[in-house]
């Protein structure tokens, strides 16, 4: 007669219950230690940041702090003087680009006013029933391949 | 994070692996099934435990900080090998009819009476070792972790049905395995 699942897990449970720790190999120790002692030897800058020298941990923030302030004022400066046009003079491939950029989008915006609007509708439609489609499905493959197991 | 150059010495942390290492090696070995590996995970827990050593040298909970690490560390480890595991717990395999066997028998009121603690730890280990991963790592986790069952399921990220499935199979195996060796131990005595 097979035993009953209550009573297995009563007799599995006393066998292991108390039972002392088996021993580790004894090259463990000297492998931690070997692993410790090399980190150790490391000079700082190859370890993490969490264990550089405390001036230096300052240093980097000032200067990463510096370097942020450095680019967001080149930022400003760029921005103003494009603006202004004071940049032309010096890059003169910023207006050619700009046209193409502007006949680009000229070019697009009267596409779109030519494609009928239900045509649009249901092309978004479309992508909408695909992007459902595949969203199932992958929902159900996973729910049928990789959960309920 | 305290630097462990300025809070402990090897000296110092030599002595406090001595002390936890068989618990953490056997954490690791039991659920892996695999005494290379679970080298390198105790390998691993120590390295952890010695960048947190300030804190842990005079912690009283320094033994369930090791367990907790080690229980994670051996599941990330694991999960590595994830898709092959799966691969080999799905498949219909001939040991399944071990299963079907095991399902079967009948298990004795007591398993492996009469020997000692060492004696038992050693068949049941070696008894462990047989078992399938799929089997042995929620048995595991359940018998010598006290997870219950539901976290297993999540950690392990297997349904609940399966999980009480196999740790019963698992059980009905280990009890198998060990009632033959316990009869194999009586004799020998005898």
């Amino acid at each position: 007669m097979p035993t009953p699942p209550d009573h297995l897990e009563r007799l599995i449970g006393t066998a292991v219950r108390g039972l002392p720790p088996r021993r580790a190999p004894r090259t463990l120790e000297s492998q931690v230690l070997a692993e410790i002692e090399r980190r150790l030897a490391q000079p700082w800058w190859r370890m993490s940041y969490a264990h550089w020298p405390a001036p230096v941990r300052l240093l980097f923030l000032i200067a990463c702090a510096a370097l942020i302030a450095l680019v967001v004022r080149a930022s400003g400066w760029v921005i103003s003087d494009v603006q202004s046009g004071a940049l032309a003079g010096s890059l003169p491939n910023i207006a050619p680009a700009a046209t193409s950029v502007s006949a680009t989008l000229a070019a697009a915006s009267s596409v779109a006013r030519i494609i009928p609007p239900l045509w649009i509708y249901c092309g978004l439609g479309l992508v909408a029933v695909m992007y459902t489609t595949l969203f199932g499905i992958g929902a159900a493959a996973y729910r049928t391949l990789y959960v309920n197991r | 994070m305290l630097n462990p150059k300025d809070s402990a010495r090897p000296d110092d942390f030599a002595g406090f692996m001595r002390a936890y290492q068989d618990m953490v090696f056997s954490t690791a070995v039991r659920m892996t099934g695999n005494d290379a590996q679970a080298q390198d995970i105790a390998q691993e827990v120590f390295l952890k435990a010695w960048e947190n050593f300030g804190q842990l040298r005079a912690s009283p909970s320094a033994g369930g900080w090791l367990k907790t690490v080690t229980t994670n560390l051996t599941l990330n480890f694991i999960s590595r090998y994830r898709k092959r595991w799966r691969f080999f717990s799905e498949m219909r395999r001939d040991d399944e009819e071990g299963d079907e066997i095991a399902d079967q028998f009948e298990a004795p009121e007591v398993l492996l009476p009469g020997l000692d603690a060492e004696e038992r730890r050693e068949l049941i280990d070696e008894a462990l070792t047989r078992l399938p991963d799929h089997q042995r790592l929620p048995l595991v986790l359940y018998h010598f972790e006290d997870m219950p069952y539901d976290e297993i399921a999540r950690r392990l990220r297997i349904s609940l049905p399966k999980v009480k499935i196999d740790i019963m199979r698992g059980r009905a195996r280990l009890a198998k395995t060990l009632a033959s060796r316990g009869l194999d131990a009586e004799q020998l005595r005898n």
